[in-house]
């Protein structure tokens, strides 16, 4: 049992699930208008991309962040555009982002930097400790947390989280009112490229200082799995994201676990959060429900 | 004179798509030209190299044709979930699962003839993959679990899976598998083929071929194909007329899943006779590319299968001669993808439907 | 009287010809019930303490139409799906010719005799991207002779489109034209085609003329009233009361989910139905199955 929960392991699971967390509240923001976002995964991938290179030319991990989350809005961006104005296929369309974001940041990789598959190590972030213990984390961290609750006041507390949920649930209605159905699924669209893009920056400069390629090995998709599993709720994504990413953190103490005078495989640990989620969202899948407008391009035209 | 007028308008019709994915392909070069324009490369020196390393000779053309086998099928394995309505993403790891099946046969059932080892090492290859994806299939039908984030796990895992099968079999430093017996080897076209000769072109390429016309043939001529496509194109009329739509899309899945199978099976028994680390990335998304291009068609994937194929094995020899990241290859694609999606809007104006098309 | 007039002087001038918008029938030659419901509940798919059928009693004879009057949503599209396989009756029986169908699938109910137009042909009746004859076939494309052993009889597809399209007057370039393309009017009557192939002892009709040009409307109720003079019973479910009171020879009224009134045509008026059909309960009409 004290291999399972242990203070370091609490800490590294806080350090893991970021990523998820601010994912699965960009998700949450985007899907609550109405928008798939399949493309967290790439988005990510930029932000994490755009943290290094910015930081190498400054020498300033915070415009790294800053320029991450520009990164990400704008790749966000090219989806809404696909998405919302030529109301593509939702799911192609973040797909193609993804390969898109891996072609993309391998060929600058060598543009710009000249190497093959790892950036040059650049400036991290700052580690802040948590008053009075021995335990840091960087800025990103506090900032997840700090932003699941202002998520949540922006979409139960305000006008505009209303006009958000209003439009995923039913876009004529919203429209009738006088609610600009498009621009509030941009907005939100590239509300999830901002955090999907700090969600990057974490992985790249938080926790590390380099850049590598295909970086983000699926955190965009396990974020997804969260906001499914977190009812589509900034509080629940951020539970949901809590335990996804507990899984990645206690592995690597169960590394040469024996069980049943058996030892498990490096191979088969790894695969512990992916095999999770899958039973969790078929365990839980009937009460998820996704906003009822989810995933169907509006067409204003349509009775 | 009605009639004439009304033949003359399908035409026209038919002919504006079939002009969407010439225009997709021709709009990403161009786009990818000036990438290349910024990152201070020679787009036209970019393209020649392109060019010659794809179909400059025919031990390279052969090789191009290798390359777009597993194309082919994973294409064929996202076409035909489309037109059921699906969208398999996770036609990577049903690949990755019908490399290694098929890796384990080929290697250890010892003492079989070829004409029986074969045969059982492909088939094995192709049913293993069909119940990785049968897995979301039925998640999908009796929880109501989205697809997409269900067969994304199952290709992480898979791949995990396939490190594990490395680590433990390799009997050597490089990060692959022992080879497969001789009995269960696919055979280089180059053996029958003479002008084939130096390349890795295998029987392989014809078996993607025939897969084309029989996945046409399933579709278009078959009471399964009929029953596919009508869930795909109107869940709601489909189920008014007697048909299931859960065991539709499970069919569709699995099957989707078996052809995607193939892929890796050929990669394994065809090319490289072992699993080999690293060698099946992206196959999956390409085969999405592969599909969009070719509108779902089973034999435009023919086409498309070995387009976007000559422009992987063509950036291998361009980043060699020309000093070009092969990675723009990647960014091709996906613009690819974007143009054929966002031409969307011309079926909009031709069938004015007012939900996006897929098919 | 003189709307009536009217009506008719601008039907035979858009058609070219008298057009029956009131249908003269011959009275019905009943025979035994061909389907009989008996004590059916139903409850809501989305929200499983609500009732959408309660207790509903009804007969059809052989030979006669009944009607079903009823503003919409009060159970209608429930009862339709009921009696088609598309959803599970909570409790209760569905009798067809004698023979329990309650709650087979909707493959089988094809191939006990029964028919049905769906009310929405578009998302329900057709698949727009099949052709014409795609869409004949739907339904039993996989039996012979259609299909033998899993492969579709292309030649016999196209020969039974060839048949059915002149017969039921599909006006179409080709037959191989999408089913999309067509008018409202040409698409019902693609459905009607198809499913009078079958030859049914009950055919199930919601809305069958729905959007339909006058023409085609006329084709429609000639259709159903020679099914009915042949002896088969017909179920018509409508939101248009001159359709239900000309072509039913009994009308059953649904409010809420209940079945609260049944009169024989010839004793009610547009009125009274207008009336039952806003819950106005009218002492002088008769009650039950």
């Amino acid at each position: 049992m004290d291999k399972l929960i242990t203070i370091s392991i609490i800490m590294a699971t806080l350090r893991i699930s970021t990523p998820l967390i601010l994912g699965a509240l960009g998700g949450v923001f985007s899907e609550r208008s109405g928008v798939v976002n399949i493309a967290l995964e790439g988005i990510m991938l930029m932000g994490a991309f755009g943290a290094v290179v910015a930081t190498y030319y400054t020498g300033n991990p915070w415009i790294g962040i800053i320029f991450a989350m520009i990164v990400g809005a704008l790749t966000a961006y090219i989806h809404a555009i696909v998405s919302i104005k030529y109301r593509a296929n939702q799911v192609v369309s973040g797909t193609a982002i993804n390969i898109l974001a891996v072609g993309l940041t391998i060929f600058l990789l060598r543009i710009l930097f000249n190497v093959e598959g790892t950036s040059p190590s650049v400036k991290k972030l700052p580690q802040w400790f948590i008053p009075g213990t021995d335990y840091a984390f960087n800025p990103i961290v506090y900032i997840a947390l700090a932003l699941v609750t202002i998520s949540w006041i922006v979409l139960y507390k305000t006008s505009l989280g209303l006009r958000i949920r209003t439009v995923g649930e039913h876009p004529h209605a919203a429209d009738t009112v006088g609610i600009n159905v498009y621009k509030i699924r941009y907005l939100s669209v590239i509300i999830s490229g901002v955090l999907a893009g700090l969600a990057g920056a974490h992985l790249s400069i938080g926790e590390g200082t380099v850049f590598v390629r295909e970086m983000t090995n699926g955190r965009g998709f396990i974020a997804l799995a969260a906001m499914i599993f977190g009812k589509f709720h900034p509080v629940g994504a951020m539970a949901a994201a809590l335990f996804f990413g507990y899984f990645e953190a206690v592995q690597i103490n169960l590394a040469g676990l024996i069980i049943g005078g058996v030892e498990i495989p490096s191979q088969f640990i790894q695969m512990l959060p992916y095999i999770v989620t899958i039973i969790v969202l078929a365990g839980f899948m009937g009460k998820s429900r996704p906003p009822a407008a989810d995933g169907i391009p509006y067409d204003k035209g349509e009775r | 004179m009605n009639k004439k007028n009304n033949q003359k308008r399908l035409l026209m019709q038919n002919l504006k798509k079939q002009l969407i994915p010439v225009l997709a392909v021709l709009l990403a070069l161009l786009i990818g030209m000036i990438i290349l324009l910024i990152a201070k490369r020679n787009p036209i020196e970019a393209y020649i190299a392109l060019f010659k390393g794809s179909f400059g000779d025919l031990s390279r053309f052969g090789d191009t044709l290798q390359r777009s086998t597993p194309i082919i099928f994973t294409g064929l394995a996202v076409a035909f979930a489309f037109r059921c309505g699906l969208f398999n993403i996770g036609v990577e790891g049903q690949l990755l699962i019908g490399a290694l099946v098929s890796a384990y046969v080929g290697y250890y059932v010892k003492g079989l003839p070829m004409i029986v080892h074969l045969p059982l090492t492909i088939i094995s290859g192709m049913i293993a993959a069909g119940i990785w994806a049968a897995i979301p299939a039925i998640l999908k039908a009796y929880r109501g679990v989205h697809e997409v984030i269900t067969t994304i796990m199952l290709n992480y895992i898979a791949i995990s899976l396939l490190a594990y099968s490395i680590e433990t079999l390799r009997n050597s430093p490089i990060p692959k598998t022992p080879d497969i017996l001789d009995s269960a080897k696919l055979a280089k076209l180059g053996e029958f083929l003479p002008f084939f000769k130096d390349s890795s072109v295998n029987i392989g390429f014809v078996l993607a071929i025939v897969t084309c016309f029989l996945v046409y043939f399933i579709l278009w001529k078959t009471v399964l194909g009929y029953e596919v496509r009508a869930v795909g194109y109107s869940p709601l009329a489909a189920e008014d007329g007697g048909i299931k739509i859960s065991k539709n899309i499970i069919y569709a899945m699995i099957i989707s899943g078996m052809l995607a199978g193939l892929g890796g099976v050929e990669g394994v028994l065809g090319l490289k006779h072992s699993l080999v680390s690293g060698l099946y990335d992206g196959y999956g998304f390409e085969g999405i590319a592969v599909a969009l291009l070719a509108n779902n068609n089973p034999i435009g994937i023919i086409i498309s299968g070995i387009l976007l194929g000559s422009l992987s094995s063509g950036g291998l020899y361009m980043d060699m001669a020309a000093n070009v990241p092969q990675d723009i290859i990647k960014i091709i694609q996906a613009l690819i993808i974007f143009f054929v999606v966002a031409n969307q809007i011309v079926r909009f104006i031709v069938y004015g439907k007012k939900k996006e098309v897929l098919l | 009287m003189t709307s009536e007039t009217n009506e008719k002087e601008l039907a035979k001038m858009m058609v070219g010809r008298e057009v029956i918008l009131y249908v003269e029938k011959q009275p019905p030659k009943l025979g035994k019930d061909v389907l009989l419901i008996k004590d059916l509940y139903c409850k809501s798919k989305t929200e499983h303490n609500i009732l959408k059928l309660k207790k509903i009693n009804l007969t059809v004879k052989k030979g006669e139409i009944l009607g079903i009057a009823g503003v919409a949503g009060n159970g209608q599209n429930e009862l339709l799906e009921v009696l088609t396989g598309l959803q599970k009756a909570s409790s209760g029986n569905i009798f067809v010719n004698g023979k329990d169908i309650t709650n087979i699938s909707p493959k089988d109910i094809k191939f006990n005799k029964i028919a049905h137009i769906p009310e929405d042909r578009q998302k329900r009746g057709l698949v727009l991207n099949y052709s014409i004859a795609e869409n004949l076939i739907m339904g039993y494309h996989f039996k012979k002779p259609f299909a033998k052993n899993g492969i579709i009889q292309e030649d016999i597809v196209n020969k039974h489109a060839d048949d059915l399209i002149p017969k039921f007057d599909i006006r179409t370039p080709s037959k191989d034209t999408k089913a999309r393309s067509l008018s409202g009017g040409n698409q019902q009557k693609i459905i009607i085609a198809r499913e009078f192939f079958l030859d049914p002892e009950l055919l199930i009709a919601s809305q069958p003329t729905r959007g339909v040009d006058v023409g085609a409307i006329e084709f429609i109720h000639r259709r159903i009233l020679e099914l009915r003079d042949k002896g088969r019973g017909v179920l018509l479910i409508s939101a248009e009361l001159q359709e239900i009171m000309s072509l039913s020879d009994r009308i059953a009224v649904m409010y809420e989910g209940e079945i609260v009134a049944i009169v024989d045509v010839k004793d009610t008026t547009e009125n009274q139905l207008g009336l039952m059909m806003a819950g106005i309960k009218n002492p002088k009409v008769k009650r039950g199955g």
